[in-house]
This record gives C-alpha cells, sequence and structure tokens, in this order.
C-alpha cells in the first residue's frame, strides 16, 4: 500500500472534492465520478510500490479508472445519459451560479489535454511536475497546455459577457 | 502571464467544489482490504491457468528428456538382429504388410 491508513483518508478529504471535478471530464454525472474515484483510490491503495509522488500517482489512478468506466458505461448507456439532463460540476451557490454555468460550458469546449491540466492545476492545486507525472508527460508541455487554455477560457468567457 | 489571467485564475479557484459522498470512504476501505469477487475471481482463474500451463510445460519437458534417455525403438530393434540379416529383411519385420507385398518376410505359415 503506497498510504498508510491515515494518510489515504487526509489524501480523501483534502483532493476528493476536486478528483470528482477531475473524474467528471469522462464521466456524465456526479455519482459516476465518485465512482471513479472509489476506483482510482482502491487502485491506489493496492499497488505494490510506494510512488515518488503519492498526490500525482492518485490523480493518474482515478484518471485511468474513470476513463476504463468510460469506456464501459458508453457501450451500455450513452443513448440514455444524452437524454439526461445535466449535472452541475459545481457546488450549488447562488452566488457563484452564473460564472459556475459559465465555466463549466467553457472548459466542455476545451480540449481534453487541456481541460484535463487546467482542473489539476486550479482546482487540484498540483504543480506542473506533479500533473507531468500523473500524465506521464514533462512539465513544459503541461505549462503550454495550462497556458492555452487559461487563454482559451478567458477569451470564451470575455465572448459570453459581450453576448449578454 | 498578465494580471488578467491571474484574476481569472482566482476566481476559478474560488468556485466551490460539490463536496463527496460521506459514504465514498467507507466504501474505498471496504473495497481496498476485501477486492470484489470478480477481481478475486479473474485471480484465481488466472492462477489456475498458469498452474496448468506450468504443468503441460514440465510434462512436455520430461517426456522429451525420458525420450532422449531411452534408444530408439527402431535402434533396439535393429541392435537384436542377428548379424547376418539382410538389410531389407530387417526393416520388413518392422512393417509386416510391407514385407509381404515385396516378398520379404521369411515366415512361410504368416497369412
Amino acid at each position: 500500500m503506497p498510504s498508510s491508513s491515515e494518510s489515504w483518508r487526509a489524501l480523501l478529504a483534502r483532493h476528493g472534492p476536486a478528483l470528482v471535478v477531475f473524474a467528471r471530464q469522462w464521466a456524465a454525472t456526479h455519482a459516476d465520478a465518485e465512482d471513479a474515484l472509489q476506483d482510482g483510490f482502491v487502485r491506489f491503495l493496492q499497488a505494490r510500490r510506494r510512488p515518488e509522488d503519492e498526490v500525482a500517482y492518485l490523480y493518474a489512478c482515478v484518471r485511468s479508472a474513470a476513463i476504463d468506466a468510460a469506456r464501459t458505461r458508453g457501450r451500455r448507456r450513452r443513448v440514455d445519459e444524452r437524454r439526461a439532463a445535466p449535472e452541475p460540476v459545481f457546488a450549488d451557490v447562488p452566488a457563484q451560479m452564473e460564472l459556475a454555468a459559465s465555466v463549466e460550458a467553457a472548459l466542455a469546449r476545451l480540449p481534453g489535454e487541456q481541460r484535463e491540466v487546467m482542473v489539476m492545476k486550479i482546482w487540484g492545486e498540483l504543480t506542473f511536475s506533479q500533473i507531468a507525472a500523473a500524465l506521464n508527460s514533462n512539465p513544459n508541455t503541461v505549462a503550454s497546455r495550462y497556458r492555452y487554455a487559461i487563454e482559451r477560457l478567458e477569451a470564451m468567457l470575455a465572448d459570453e459577457v459581450r453576448h449578454e | 502571464m498578465n494580471d488578467e489571467i491571474s484574476d481569472l485564475e482566482t476566481r476559478l479557484a474560488a468556485l466551490k467544489l460539490r463536496t463527496i459522498s460521506p459514504a465514498l470512504e467507507p466504501a474505498i476501505a471496504r473495497a481496498a482490504i476485501h477486492p470484489s469477487r470478480g477481481s478475486v475471481s479473474f485471480f484465481w482463474s488466472m492462477a489456475a491457468s498458469g498452474a496448468i500451463a506450468a504443468s503441460l510445460i514440465v510434462a512436455t519437458l520430461v517426456g522429451q528428456s525420458n525420450r532422449d534417455a531411452r534408444p530408439a525403438p527402431l535402434a533396439e530393434f535393429v541392435a537384436k538382429v542377428p548379424a547376418g540379416s539382410a538389410p531389407l529383411a530387417v526393416l520388413a519385420r518392422a512393417d509386416v504388410r510391407w514385407g509381404d507385398d515385396f516378398g520379404l518376410n521369411d515366415n512361410p505359415s504368416r497369412p
């Protein structure tokens, strides 16, 4: 096990909400994202050797669990999910509802490789080195994806404000 | 990165995330300690397949080494043939029908 029983609970408490947002990229509902988080966490806890960076490894585990679940679900439930109303990614806070909805829509329009970096950086608070480790990439590539994502998101949000 | 982008980052980071279900922690603990029946049965089926494959390999290797240690059947047969026998007659004893076709079997009572 890479983590002691105490520290995995701390990791879950600290990174759980951001990991659910991260998993939502491949899951249609909050419940599906939580299932992916659970599966990813179990993979993390059952790893045979201690990873160099636990948080990066945890993100990598949740990512692969979410992708695997999306593949399985895709075969079963694609039609049902299209019919279902979209579930919000962020919490229901009246003061933030408008921004949250805009960000959610803008995130959905970002390319997957930019979106995942953005979620890990902004809400997961991972460093570029950690993100690179989780994605098996290099920190410079990850940093440039992040910059592109921020620029595109900013443009999309500005467009929205202009249209209102 | 300019200030405007930093401001956007701050606004994004301030968005409140949904809380995770309280049932998630015990579910993870349960699943991590007791792997699902599916993964257990997968483990045992893989172990059984491995054991069967290993047994087949061992059986093949043991059979091979025994065959190498024993003299070849034909060589054994030839060794018992008296020194004066004709080579074709020796072969004919190994295949009676073939010997009959060529009239090489020296046993006239044979049907």
